[in-house]
Parts: structure tokens; sequence; C-alpha cells
């Protein structure tokens, strides 16, 4: 993907583009409001990652300027202020969608995919991922043929995962699509959660599809 | 210090008392004086009038014995009379003495022509600078005028002016002097308090406004401005405790991240442990994430009010919410977590906020409750109906009676509370952070607690006032209504 970060601080700037062009996007790193605002204007990227608080334009001038020229890139914000209302004022503005700092970046990458999924196709009604299918209009799981029998917040959990199959799902995702909450417990709830899905999925079969990375989340993985 | 005092020395209390003062004396002042002065006259003018009355009524007396009046004894008596009269310029006129018109007049007596035309009978009037009442007989066509001279009676009036325009000069100058003497013994406190109250400084709270003891309204003022500086400095205190607790917080794990990096980097490592490091590291951040969002979230939740809308919450969803949250970690625990009792209760507040402090109540309770044991959660609806009572009981380790009353304090962590292997200690905050959020809500949070044998968590908050019927599909949607303040829940 062609993607243009609007950063102003260089730490922060200097990993997230290491880290987008490894995953394998063409990353275009600017520093000031009203650069981004230019280029963001001028050329065609397929996201833009934007800051709020940005020398010279506003990261919010940048969002309402952007639309108001008609432009409809997708849009994720990054921003400090994590606030509901920020949140609701950053998506009224026009973005697409709203990460708080700190942020994993297997989040970034994820929410930027699924901004850009989002203005192109719809979603699938069947998600596969190698021997296991999820239906989402029948709501079943099968995993080679065999049926398996999930709890309401099992199937919400895999479908979560399914969606990103491949990537790296942060407990803090999976907390906020659970239970709409952006609240990771001292206790390990996701992660007791996660156990029993995959003595479901996993169990009896010779090849484990959920996996934990440490530090970082989960993964669900097909050879 | 001068010239601003010049420049808005009108405006000043002191100066627009002074003003009022002044003028109300003057105008009281004043008008007793005209109206003494014109009962004065008016006293002085019906004595002369009675006087003449009098008068006029024993010489048609006297007349009226004889039919006729021009016996020159009598004129004679008349004349001594006007010389003797107690009045000055006392005299008598008789006109139609005789049948062909002439007139008779005691000695001194002036000109007066329009005379006869204008009096009544028996009536007084004042012409000129006399007053004068005539009688006209029917016999004989004889008028009878008897008059009096007004010049003594307006040298005592003129005499009595010159004392009441010195009296009101004196008034004019004496007044507004004493009325701004008197303004500035009234307002020297106000001036006491403005210097007393620019003296006031963040850093040094404990200056406070004197109390003169007299209980008049400036000592209330004074009293309740030291009871709010009593708060702020309070204020003041927790938050820089709250500060300073909350940076040596975040210390340890940003020193946790810095020796980890430092040590990595003492010599060359394989891989395998370089991404061992990172792996903790990244644990570190997370726990450093945690705390400052939880921060954040006492932060947003002690600004008084809540900024984001308020809706109808039904607490039983968040109850079962959480429960559904929670019950495989309590179950691996071999901890039984249910609800016992579920009344249908709505409150108004924030939807997230609630639910963090269900789930923080609940996992504390998972925390300190050993295996076998029992979390209960029951929402009640107070006898009264006006509250919704929340009850999260568990049969854990309990808390002492020492660490009891601390518990809502930030930071404060029981020496218990010692993290289980593959748990991150807590930050110390969840419980302040409930009392902080049910406190928004306009309810209150209390513990009980006996050591070994449990603890029971007991949230109330004001039950929904809404029209709501009990089983409405809105239940737990989102009715946007702004949130009242919490403040005035205090």
């Amino acid at each position: 993907m062609d993607l243009l970060l609007v950063e102003d601080d260089a730490a922060l700037g200097k990993s997230l583009r290491q880290g987008l062009e490894e995953s394998g996007h063409n990353c275009n790193w600017v520093r000031d409001g009203g650069r981004g605002l230019d280029l963001a204007s001028s050329q065609r990227y397929d996201a833009v990652i934007l800051d709020l608080m940005l020398p010279g334009v506003p990261g919010m001038e940048i969002l309402s300027r952007l639309r108001s020229q008609g432009i409809g890139t997708p849009i994720l914000v990054l921003t400090a202020k994590g606030s509901v209302d920020d949140r609701v004022a950053g998506l009224h503005a026009g973005a697409d969608d709203y990460l708080a700092k700190p942020f994993a970046f297997s989040e970034l990458t994820a929410r930027l995919q699924a901004i850009c999924r989002r203005s192109q196709i719809r979603p699938a009604q069947k998600l596969e991922s190698g021997p296991l299918t999820l239906d989402l209009t029948t709501r079943r799981v099968i995993r080679d043929g065999k049926e398996i029998e999930l709890t309401p917040t099992e199937f919400s959990m895999l479908e979560f995962l399914m969606r990103y199959s491949g990537q790296v799902v942060t407990r803090k995702m999976l907390c906020e699509h659970l239970w709409e909450a952006d609240w990771e417990g001292v206790t390990n709830v996701i992660e007791v959660h996660i156990n029993r899905l995959r003595g479901k999925i996993d169990r009896g079969f010779s090849e484990p599809l959920i996996q934990t990375i440490r530090g970082r989340g989960y993964v669900i993985r097909a050879k | 210090m001068l010239s601003a005092r010049n420049k808005y020395f009108t405006k000043t209390i002191r100066f627009r008392l002074a003003v009022w003062n002044a003028s109300v004396v003057i105008l009281a002042s004043m008008g007793t004086l005209f109206v003494l002065r014109e009962s004065l006259r008016f006293a002085l003018m019906s004595e002369l009038d009675q006087v003449l009355i009098e008068d006029i009524r024993e010489l048609a007396l006297s007349l009226d014995a004889g039919g006729r009046a021009d016996d020159p004894q009598v004129l004679e008596a008349l004349n001594r009379k006007a010389q003797a009269h107690e009045l000055h310029g006392w005299f008598v006129r008789l006109s139609n003495l005789r049948e062909d018109g002439g007139t008779w007049s005691s000695n001194g007596a002036p000109e007066l022509t329009d005379a006869m035309r204008l009096s009544r009978n028996k009536f007084p009037i004042s012409l000129g600078n006399f007053r004068i009442v005539q009688d006209r007989y029917e016999r004989g066509g004889l008028t009878v005028l008897v008059g009096s001279s007004l010049l003594p009676i307006q040298q005592d009036m003129s005499r009595i002016d010159g004392n009441a325009l010195l009296i009101c000069l004196g008034l004019v100058l004496v007044a507004p002097l004493c009325g701004y003497w008197l303004a500035g013994r009234a307002t020297h406190p106000f001036a006491d308090m403005i210097h007393a109250t620019a003296l006031l400084r963040p850093a040094k709270l404990s200056e406070r406004l004197p109390v003169r003891g007299t209980n008049d309204e400036l000592d209330q003022l004074a009293q309740q401005v030291n009871k709010l500086l009593d708060r702020i400095a309070l204020y003041l205190e927790t938050k820089r405790d709250f500060l300073a607790n909350a940076a040596h917080e975040l210390r340890t794990p940003l020193a946790a991240i810095r020796s980890t990096v430092e040590v990595a980097l003492n010599e060359d490592r394989t891989p395998e442990e370089y991404q061992s490091v990172l792996e903790g590291l990244l644990d570190e951040t997370a726990n450093l994430a945690n705390l400052v969002s939880q921060l954040l979230l006492l932060a947003e939740t002690e600004a008084d009010c809540l900024t984001v809308a308020a809706e109808f919450v039904e607490l039983n969803e968040l109850v079962s919410q959480s429960i559904e949250m929670f019950a495989p970690v309590a179950e691996d625990r071999g901890i039984q977590l249910r609800a016992t009792q579920c009344d249908s209760l709505i409150v108004e507040g924030s939807r997230l906020h609630l639910r963090q402090v269900i789930i923080n109540l609940v996992e504390n309770a998972i925390k300190f409750t050993p295996e076998g044991g029992l979390i209960a959660i029951s929402t009640t609806r107070q006898e009264d109906h006006s509250r919704a009572v929340l009850r999260v009981t568990d049969t854990g380790s309990g808390i002492s009676a020492e660490d009891l009353p601390h518990i809502f304090e930030r930071f404060f962590r029981s020496d218990r509370s010692r993290p289980r292997q593959g748990e991150t200690r807590g930050t110390g905050l969840g419980l302040s952070i409930c009392e902080s959020v049910v406190q928004m809500h306009g309810g209150t949070i209390t513990a009980t607690s006996q050591a070994g044998k449990g603890t029971e968590m007991t949230v109330m908050l004001p039950l929904a006032t809404t029209d709501v019927p009990e089983r409405s599909i809105l239940y737990g949607k989102a009715l946007r209504k702004p949130l009242p303040h919490a403040a005035s829940a205090e």
C-alpha cells in the first residue's frame, strides 16, 4: 500500500516508517502539517496516518480540509488524547478510525487494512483459515468437516482473529471487540478466554491454529 | 498606588456610601427645616389673625352699643388703643361713618385702596405688608377694618431663614465629611480583607483572612472565604501527593525498562536473547500504558461532570457482561462466580465508566479469593426505592481493619495484595477509580470486611428518574440525555 505518515515526533515517526516499510508498504513520512496537507491533497495514497498535534496545520484542520476538498482517502488518526470526546470529534471531522497512543504496531497495521478494506469490498459471509471455516450467516464453525460448538463470546473472538488472519491481534483489540472497552485488566481474562477457544479449536488436531506471540498478542495462522 | 486610588475613587464603596449618606442627611434636614419654618409662619399668622378677629368683635360690640361711630371720644379711644396696642402697626379704619360716606382712620393707618373690595367679612387677608380683617354692618353701611403690619412676622421669619440657611450650609459641608469618615469606618474591614486576600499565594495557603468576631456580614464572608481556602488547600495537598505518587509509580517501570536495556547492551548476545529482552520490554511498556490510562481515567472521572452524554444504563446487563467476562477465569481458579439476585435497575450515567466499576470490583474479588471460594454479585433496590444497590461479596482473604480505611486511597496496596504467579502487580488505582466514578454518578461506595472471612463491597447509585417501562426495548440503550452535574452530590 502507498501510505502517507504525518507525524512530528522523530522517534515514533522513524520506527513507524521502518515498521511499515518492512511490512511491505511504501511509506512517505512528513513531519509538518502543511506539507502533509499538500501531499495528501495532491498525490494518491491508499491511506493516510495522521497525528493530531502537529506543527503548522493541526491534524483536525487537515482532516476537515481534505474532506471538504472531496478527497476520500482512508485516514487513520493517531493521538495522545484518547477520551471518548476526542474520538467522537475526530470521527466527525472525517477520520475513518482512531488509535490512541501508545498502541501496538500490529494494531496499527490491522486497522490500516481494515479501513482500506472497508472502502473497497463488502465483508465476506464466510471466513476461512486453512482447515477452519466460519460461516457468519449460520454462525457455524467447522474444522476438517467436524462442527465445533462455541459460546457467543468464543465465536466472536474467533471471528475477529480470522478477520485478521495471519496478523497479530493484541489483547486490547480483542477486549475492545468483545466488550467495547479499551480495558486491559490485571487478571489474564483474555488469556483464559483464548485458552478455552484454543481447547475447542485445536484439541485433537495436530496443527495448532491459534498461536501466542509473547508480549504482543495472538495470531491465527494456517500453513 | 495613589493614582490607582484616584482613578477608581468615585467607584469605591466608601465614596458611594459617603455620597448617599450626605444626600440623605442634607435632604432630610432641609425638609425638616422647611416644614418647621412653614409651621412657625403659619402659627404666627394664625395668632395675628386671632388677635385681629378678637379686636374686630370687641369693636363691633362697642360700636353697636352706640349705633353710631362718630363719637369723638370713641375715636380718640381707638387712636390711643392703636398707639398702645401690643401689635406694632395696629390700626383701625371706619368707613361710611355718617350718611355722607366719610372715612376715619386711626393714627398711622396706611392707605389701602382695594381693601374694601377684596376682603370678605371677618376673614383675614394679607394686603401688601398688612394683615387686615373687616366687617360690614347692615345698618347704616358702616364698615370696620382692623389691620396690622406684617413686618414683625417678616422680620422673625427672615431671622429664622437666616439661621436655617446657616444650618444647611453647615450640613452641606459637614455631612459629606462625616459620611466619608463613617463609610471609611464601615468599609475598613473590606480594605483589610482585600489586603489579606492579595497576599494569598497558591504556595502559601496557610494564610487566612482575619475574623474580627463581630459576626457581621463581613465576618461571615471572611469565614466562608476561609472555609473555601481550607478546601482548596486540602485539594491541592491531595493533588500534590497524587502527582508525587504518580511520578513515583511511573519511575519503577521506567527503571525496569532502562536497566533491562542497559544490561542487554552490556555484551553481545544471541538473537534469541535479544528477542527475549525485547519481549520483556514490551510487557513493561504495556504496564506503563495501563498505568497511564488508569491515571487518565481517574482524571476524567474527577472532572466533576461527565463530558460524554449520559445514557440510561441497565445495571444487570453490565453485571451479566462482567460475569461472562470473568467466568472462565473464576472457573480456572476453582472459584464460583454468580449473580445471586438481579432486580431490574436503571441508573443514569456513563455505561463505560459504570462497567469499569463492576469489572474492578470483580477483578479484586477474584484476586483475593482462594480456590473453592464464592463470589456473589447482587443488584437490589433499596427499600425506599430511591437507590440501586450493587453488592460484590467474596469469601476471600478479607481486608485487615487497619487497611480498610485506606483502600480507596490512590496507589494504596495492601501488603497482601502480592500478585499471583504470572500476574502483574495492580496499579493501586482500581478502587480509587471506582470511588471517583460512583461519586460522579451521585452515589456511594463502601466496604465491609472481616480478615480471613471475606469482603463485601456495596455500591449505591441513584436510580434513574425515567418513565421507561420496565421491559422496554430501550433498556440499556443510549437514550441520550445530559447528565446532571454530580457536584451536587458532594
